[in-house]
């Protein structure tokens, strides 16, 4: 009996021992969203991979950043993808990411805190093919499968928006969709496997065509205008609470597309290493027709409306809430309020 | 008695998970965590519920089963095949031994970009994985088993003029029955996680893709209600088919038939 009695209190204790640890890591998971700046001295920024994102490398090369805010710490990141991006910003690793306009619209419509900044680059952006039968989507059959970058991506959108537009139905190609990065998807579609399509970017785009790929419809074609095809997100927090550093970003990013803008021939000089190409093919690249640097951000508002028109957004979005107030310029997209 | 600790232990289950439900109901409720990381109970709910009625989920978890029933079934085949060549020639046996020590320590996942450049996309390579994943676990195991069976079972089957081919099939295949259900335990872990992984890292492979796809596509969409519900389905398919199913057919044969 007194074994027994002995034995309960070790269990209730054993209980109460782990309900207290189970407590104790909930407590410390729900600071994982919190963790982060409360330190000024350091600034998190995250980009991606390939020359859209040239004026970011500019910046770094020459420090602009680091120049404008002495003793602050730039850390770089890059990454494979907006997701992971995303994620960072959520939880509080990173300040300042950079991404297409879909991925970011997707975050707000799902509650995210962060805003459009600035626009860096404009980039022709097309479904590319390698079968000559195939002269618009109507000409795809259902065992053709497309890549993309990943469900959800800028080029995914447009896939479903062009869908929408030709079948009415936004969907039709959610069951052929393959997830690759791009050089793996123009690797799949040269080598000739069950890919039949490419979403494709420069330098992608133009190796393909070279390799007597033809293109099946643009970006533009589908959005009706030129759109950002890479932008500057913020979160709200740093915004408020680091107006100096925002501030510091946006105007080494402005000189850095200056520069690239006036010196072309010195910026590729710079970039060439850095991307490991030659002079001539990134020059090639970069004055590609379509690949523009600016800090302008077109199309938001457009591209707000059709993943709403499609269901990809729950909530119509309205481009003055979505933008930074010193952002938002003078394109026709802020004439509304 | 037995009985009686066995229903203590039942009840002590579904105290932990109560308990471990609440914390995360309060902690996503009033404890102020973000809903995009912790959504409560109910949204995740709803969402599986909605996936379930309205998405393509029956059919991924459909898909998934199918393709795991399908790679085990080669990986068991084969799997037989060896070690029964390997119990006649001693050249299949340093086979079977080579290709089972390069094999079984490789993760599926460190092979996927070679079964893509060979296999495509398709559902071939998620095969591929699969039987990758299924048939190390029970060649070995089935060749320990092979090796386990009594001296004297196999002399009363000389004994009785079997054929080879009987004593094979008669008397070790089926001595080491439960060493092939282990085999194909551990098999069916390690392929179900193959298959998620491979279908989160290099997203949709076959039509609508199974569960680890919509996993992907949850994340991508940053639906974190659906990132939860995913977990959940992961979770409770993997509980059934390890706890419910396996026990099921451990009772039928090796237990009915006392090899255990």
């Amino acid at each position: 009996m007194f074994y027994n009695l002995k034995k309960n209190r070790i269990n209730a204790a054993l209980i109460c021992c782990l309900t207290a640890c189970i407590l104790f890591t909930m407590f410390f998971l729900s600071l994982t969203g919190c963790a982060d700046s409360q330190n000024t001295k350091e600034i998190n920024i995250a980009e991606q991979f390939g020359i859209a994102y040239a004026p970011l490398q500019i910046m770094r090369e020459q420090e602009l950043l680091e120049k404008a805010l002495p003793g602050v710490k730039i850390n770089w990141k890059q990454y494979g993808g907006p997701t992971p991006i995303r994620e960072g910003m959520l939880a509080g690793e990173v300040d300042f990411g950079f991404m297409g306009p879909a991925p970011a619209l997707i975050g707000i419509d799902n509650g995210m805190e962060w805003k459009y900044a600035t626009g860096i680059s404009f980039n022709q952006v097309a479904l590319v093919t390698d079968r000559p039968e195939i002269n618009s989507l109507r000409d795809f059959s259902d065992t053709d499968r497309i890549a993309i970058l990943s469900p959800g991506s800028t080029q995914h959108i447009l896939l479903c928006i062009a869908s929408n537009q030709v079948f009415g139905d936004p969907n039709q190609f959610d069951n052929q969709i393959v997830s690759l990065s791009h050089p793996d998807a123009m690797d799949a579609l040269i080598a000739d496997t069950e890919i039949t399509a490419h979403f494709s970017t420069p330098p992608y785009l133009d190796k393909e065509l070279a390799h007597g790929m033809k293109i099946v419809t643009t970006g533009e074609e589908i959005m009706g205008q030129p759109f950002t095809f890479i932008t500057g997100v913020a979160m709200e927090r740093f915004y408020e609470e680091h107006p100096e550093e925002y501030d510091a970003i946006l105007l080494a990013l402005n000189t850095a597309i200056d520069y690239i803008n006036n010196n072309m021939d010195e910026a590729v000089a710079v970039l060439a290493p850095i991307y490991d190409v030659e002079e001539e093919t990134l020059k090639n690249q970069m004055t590609y027709n379509g690949t523009i640097y600016s800090n302008e951000l077109t199309g938001i508002d457009k591209l707000a409306e059709e993943m709403y028109r499609i269901g990809v957004l729950k909530n119509k979005i309205n481009y003055h809430d979505v933008v930074f107030p010193e952002s938002r310029g003078s394109n026709e997209n802020s004439k509304k309020e | 008695m037995k009985i009686l600790k066995k229903n203590k232990e039942k009840y002590i289950i579904l105290f932990w998970i109560i308990v471990l439900l609440t914390i995360w109901q309060l902690a996503a409720t009033v404890g102020g965590v973000s809903g995009l990381l912790l959504p409560s109970i109910g949204e995740v709910a709803s969402t599986l519920v909605d996936s379930l009625l309205h998405g393509d989920l029956p059919y991924q978890i459909y898909y998934s089963l199918k393709v795991i029933l399908i790679g085990i079934s080669i990986a068991v085949f084969a799997a037989i095949l060896l070690a029964l060549a390997s119990q006649k020639y001693m050249m299949i046996a340093g086979l079977s031994k080579v290709l089972s020590g390069i094999g079984h320590p490789l993760p599926a996942l460190a092979l996927l970009p070679l079964i893509i450049i060979w296999f495509g996309t398709g559902d071939a390579s998620i095969i591929a994985i699969i039987v990758h994943s299924a048939l190390w676990p029970i060649l070995i195991n089935l060749n320990a088993g092979f090796q386990a069976v009594p001296q004297i079972y196999l002399d009363i089957g000389r004994n009785l003029e079997l054929s080879p081919w009987e004593i094979a099939y008669e008397i070790k295949l089926k001595a080491s029955l439960p060493y092939l259900l282990s085999g194909v335990k551990i098999a069916f872990a390690r392929s179900w996680r193959a298959l998620i992984g491979a279908e989160m890292v290099f997203g949709a492979i076959g039509l609508k893709g199974g569960i680890g796809w919509y996993i992907f596509k949850q994340r991508t969409f940053m639906n974190t209600p659906g990132l939860f519900a995913g977990i959940i389905v992961v979770v409770l398919i993997g509980l059934f088919i390890e706890r419910f199913l396996f026990d099921y057919i451990e009772k039928r044969t090796v237990q009915k038939w006392g090899q255990n």
